[in-house]
């Protein structure tokens, strides 16, 4: 045995002094589903971590690796306290000793964390070992105030293109990600988490993805595809699963949000993807309806919407003073048959800052990302829009919406004027230049390329079905000839007078060399 | 309703009262079953109270677990200073247990709060500084 070893083990032993230890217990009276009944834990708080006596009655060998069943305080009654049990719950037997830890529940948070995956607690769960942790903060913890935040002024770059035009989001934004399911939701933000990567490193924000009530074998794709595109190198991945306790995946997004918090109070920006809060709601349901707690509507809980507000809340862009980091929540929510207007639905839309709608009918018509421009909207985040976006996507939300208006009038009509049918091929031609396909997300200074060629009016000359061609030559054409004006709009995040000039030529300049792309 | 709200409802009602006052409480509370249409659950009644008092003398109890019956004597002094030093409640009993797996030492357990000076967690605690 390593002799470094041995003399610590030495100097323990004759260190030992058994002490006296005065600990409040409790005794287990019923336990089943996840939840148990206790007895005594005399000034029990609420959401304090709770330890059950698992090694009562073993030999010292058999106790020495037992792992301890842990739970937290949810109910605190007259004569009993109630808990939920985070796991290990077929351990636990009636009669059972319960300590009182006398701390609410917290987990470990590490910078370490980044690139690894962790469960609802913290721990790792993908085998790379231990992570050293920098300490620990409590899993709930009341948001920042109005003094300590500032305005959200930075823009979080989503890299797709309809989204970064039309709905932006800023750092310490909350935008609401909703659509029926098999819409597009978690590629949205696994796009948004692997678009991150084309921002400078020292702005980069840390994403955090919480999948809560997933199967296990899409949060294992979805790690491997983060993996495979670098993009783990930035991420946290915190994982409450289908087959998860319901008390673990209420707890996941509590936990991503102290994971971004920690971050944030770094003076770091961070993002975060709770997939999806309505499974956390319905974990939530079961929790409560164990807890015998009054069920509501659609049997949800009287405090359900505060669930979701204290977790949003926490989303925040801080003042300077408090380093101005930056927490940005991308919440999912799954709506049955696209009603928007179901219980959940129309709580988180209320707490959110904005919303990406996402309709089945347009994915059906092969409009990926299947964003309902009508529907989305953000409230905060064309305050956080740079100079160049907002010089160039003025026009296009106008053009899209006229475009749909007249699409469904056309339906019915069997002559058009020459106007409205030029407006109706232009809103098809934008439509075709907004599509994007999965895990290719663009960089910003190439979305204000492609959507400025088509406001300018360089499409019009473009057959509908070759948009997608036309795009690839165009970004070909400036890569190779035209960096200078890409690489302006980078550093600038502008269009000056300058570089607009430069990229009114260049484009000029394209349209000669690619006329076979335009109609004569 | 339950045969065991009754009961507790029962016991609150008669603490501290005489004989004579526990007869007109009972006499009100047989009005009372009756009146709800409850008198079914009267058969159940007194296995509830029994159970109500198990219960409430388990909470008057307080265990001392030892080793073995040899160190007891040793650790009933632990439980006297204890008791004197007012943290167990006046009305405790002691109940003495031995638990081979403790090792050495001694725990004192009450409804509430546990005073444990085992060797088992002592050792537990060693091997847990050692491996972390």
């Amino acid at each position: 045995m390593n002799t470094i070893l041995i003399e610590k083990i030495r100097k323990e032993i004759e260190a030992l002094e058994p002490k006296t230890k005065v600990e409040r217990i409790g005794t287990v009276v019923k336990a089943g589903d996840g939840i148990a009944e206790i007895e005594g834990l005399k000034d029990a708080m609420m959401a304090e971590m709770v330890v059950f006596e698992t090694t009562e009655g073993k030999a010292l060998k058999d106790a020495l690796d037992h792992e301890p069943v842990v739970g937290f305080v949810l109910n605190l009654e007259e004569d009993f306290v109630k808990t939920v049990i985070l796991s290990g719950a077929e351990r636990i037997r009636e009669g059972m000793v319960v300590r009182g830890t006398g701390k609410t529940l917290s987990i470990p948070v590490s910078s370490a964390m980044v690139g690894r995956v962790v469960n609802a607690l913290g721990e790792p769960i993908d085998g790379k070992g231990a992570i050293k942790e920098e300490g620990r903060l409590p899993i709930e913890r009341i948001a920042f105030g109005v003094i300590d935040r500032s305005g959200v002024d930075t823009p979080l770059h989503t890299g797709i293109k309809a989204i970064d035009a039309m709905v932006p989001i800023g750092r310490g934004q909350r935008e609401l990600i909703i659509g029926d399911r098999g819409t597009g939701k978690t590629a949205i933000a696994l796009d948004t988490i692997l678009n991150q990567g084309s921002e400078p490193k020292e702005t980069r924000p840390i994403c955090i993805y919480v999948a809560i009530g997933q199967k296990e074998s899409k949060v294992a794709r979805i790690v491997g595809d983060l993996e495979e595109r670098g993009a783990m190198a930035y991420t946290i991945v915190v994982v409450a699963g289908a087959s998860d306790p319901a008390a673990m995946q209420y707890l996941a997004p509590f936990t991503g949000a102290t994971i971004g918090e920690f971050f944030m109070l770094k003076g770091q920006d961070a993002l975060v993807v709770y997939d999806d809060l309505s499974k956390h709601a319905v974990a939530y349901r079961q929790m409560s309806l164990l807890l015998r707690r009054p069920p509501g509507r659609e049997a949800y809980p009287g405090d359900i919407f505060y669930l979701h507000s204290r977790l949003l809340e926490r989303s925040a862009k801080l003042s300077a003073k408090l380093g101005g980091g930056s927490l940005t929540a991308l919440p999912i929510i799954e709506t049955q048959q696209g009603d928007v207007s179901a219980y959940i639905p129309t709580n988180v839309i209320s707490i959110t800052d904005g919303q990406i709608y996402l309709d089945t009918d347009l994915f059906n018509k092969d409009m990926r990302p299947a964003i309902n421009v009508g529907l989305s909207v953000s409230r905060v985040g064309s305050a956080a829009q740079t100079k160049a976006m907002k010089k160039v996507a003025g026009k296009i939300r106008l053009e899209l919406a006229q475009f749909r208006e007249l699409e469904a009038f056309m339906q019915f009509a069997s002559d058009l004027d020459k106007e409205t049918k030029d407006r109706i091929e232009k809103g098809r031609r934008l439509s075709e230049l907004l599509k994007q396909p999965n895990g290719h997300p663009s960089s910003f200074e190439k979305e204000v390329l492609a959507i400025y060629a088509g406001v300018s009016g360089l499409i019009d000359g473009v057959k509908v079905e070759d948009m997608r061609l036309f795009e690839t030559k165009l970004m070909e054409y400036f890569d190779h000839h035209a960096a200078g004006v890409i690489e302006a709009m980078r550093t600038e995040r502008a269009i000056s007078d300058a570089t607009e000039a430069e990229l009114k030529a260049a484009l000029a300049s394209f349209k000669s060399v690619h006329h076979e792309l335009f109609i004569a | 309703m339950k045969a065991s709200w009754y009961a507790e409802a029962l016991t609150e009602a008669l603490s501290g009262k005489n004989e004579k006052e526990a007869e007109k409480v009972l006499a009100r509370f047989y009005e009372v079953i009756k009146a709800h249409g409850h008198t079914g659950l009267l058969p159940f009644i007194p296995a509830e109270l029994e159970k109500i008092e198990v219960r409430a003398q388990a909470h008057r109890e307080a265990i001392l677990v030892t080793a073995d019956t040899k160190s007891r004597t040793k650790w009933v002094h632990a439980y006297d200073h204890y008791f004197t030093e007012a943290l167990l409640p006046l009305d405790t009993t002691r109940r003495d247990i031995v638990d081979e797996t403790i090792i050495g030492g001694y725990q004192i357990r009450t409804k509430d709060l546990l005073i444990d000076s085992s060797y088992k967690r002592s050792l537990i605690e060693l091997y847990q500084n050692i491996t972390n």
